[in-house]
């Protein structure tokens, strides 16, 4: 049994050839779904009958705004990626070799920032993810 | 520690006689103890906090409902929404200290303490500010 620290998944992208950690992240998630077509016909006496669909996916991330950032990339370098269009590779999941994660080509869809009184200011992202989404190993160092 | 000694010189300055938990057993009136009873880091995955709101409480003992009253106002108007580099007194050297806000967020009555034969009214902020800075 591998329990994980929430703490040890992290979101990552790769833009450019370069992988970027996001920073000041608190929570991160993968919802990853499968909506199968129905291929139900009147004779199957009430029994639904399905064939594989398409697949998809979304990732969110949240964290502490810090326009200074300088331990990864903020909101702020995310808003840069939304506002251009650009597709990512993101990874979300454990950094440490030999360690797994998720894998897809993704797009910013939105970015929003939150700044209350006498309170920490946030932001967060939704991510669409694209193509194929996988399972993939840190390289072993 | 810094925290403290900004209320410490803050209200001292303001004329408050001021103790950190407990007074002198022979503090004159009105005086006004401080404490702080909880703090709330705001940390990420891989960042310590930036930002801890503390909770401060100042408790004001008067021998008259009245200056009681006055001494509390006092305590509230020179805390309430200070922000920015602070200096305090380190021994003989000046330093600072920086608040992100000082906010008060709540004030009552406290009671008659018999034993001192004195009122009392409670005080509560909230704070921003780094401890770890």
């Amino acid at each position: 049994m591998a329990v994980k620290n929430g703490n040890l998944v992290l979101l990552r992208y790769k833009s450019a050839s370069t992988t970027y950690t996001l920073a000041g992240v608190v929570s991160n998630s993968v919802e990853i779904s499968h909506d199968p077509i129905d291929v139900t016909t009147k004779d199957q006496n009430g029994v639904a009958t399905y064939i594989a669909g398409r697949k998809g996916g979304t990732m969110t991330v949240s964290g502490l705004y810090d326009p200074a950032a300088t331990t990864g990339t903020g909101a702020l370098d995310v808003f840069t990626l939304l506002s251009n269009g650009t597709e990512v590779e993101a990874y979300w999941g454990e950094t440490t070799a030999s360690t797994k994660y998720f894998k897809a080509n993704a797009f910013i869809t939105s970015i929003s920032v939150d700044a209350e009184k006498d309170g920490v200011t946030q932001w967060s992202a939704n991510l669409q993810l694209s193509g194929a989404i996988s399972v993939e190993t840190n390289a072993t160092t | 520690m810094s925290l403290e000694r900004v209320i410490f010189t803050k209200g001292t300055a303001a004329g408050v006689t001021m103790y950190p938990v407990i007074a002198a057993a022979n503090a004159s009136y009105p005086f006004c103890i401080y404490e702080t009873s909880g703090n709330s880091p705001n940390h990420s995955k891989t960042e310590k906090s930036q930002l801890d709101i503390t909770t401060v409480v100042f408790t004001v003992f008067a021998k008259t409902f009245q200056a009681c009253k006055t001494a509390a106002a006092l305590v509230r108007s020179t805390f309430d929404n200070i922000s920015g580099s602070q200096s305090y007194a380190n021994g003989t050297a000046t330093e600072y200290y920086t608040i992100d806000f000082f906010r008060w967020d709540d004030e009552s009555d406290s009671g008659f303490d018999y034993e001192t034969e004195a009122f009392t009214r409670t005080l509560i902020f909230k704070v921003g500010h780094n401890i770890g800075n």
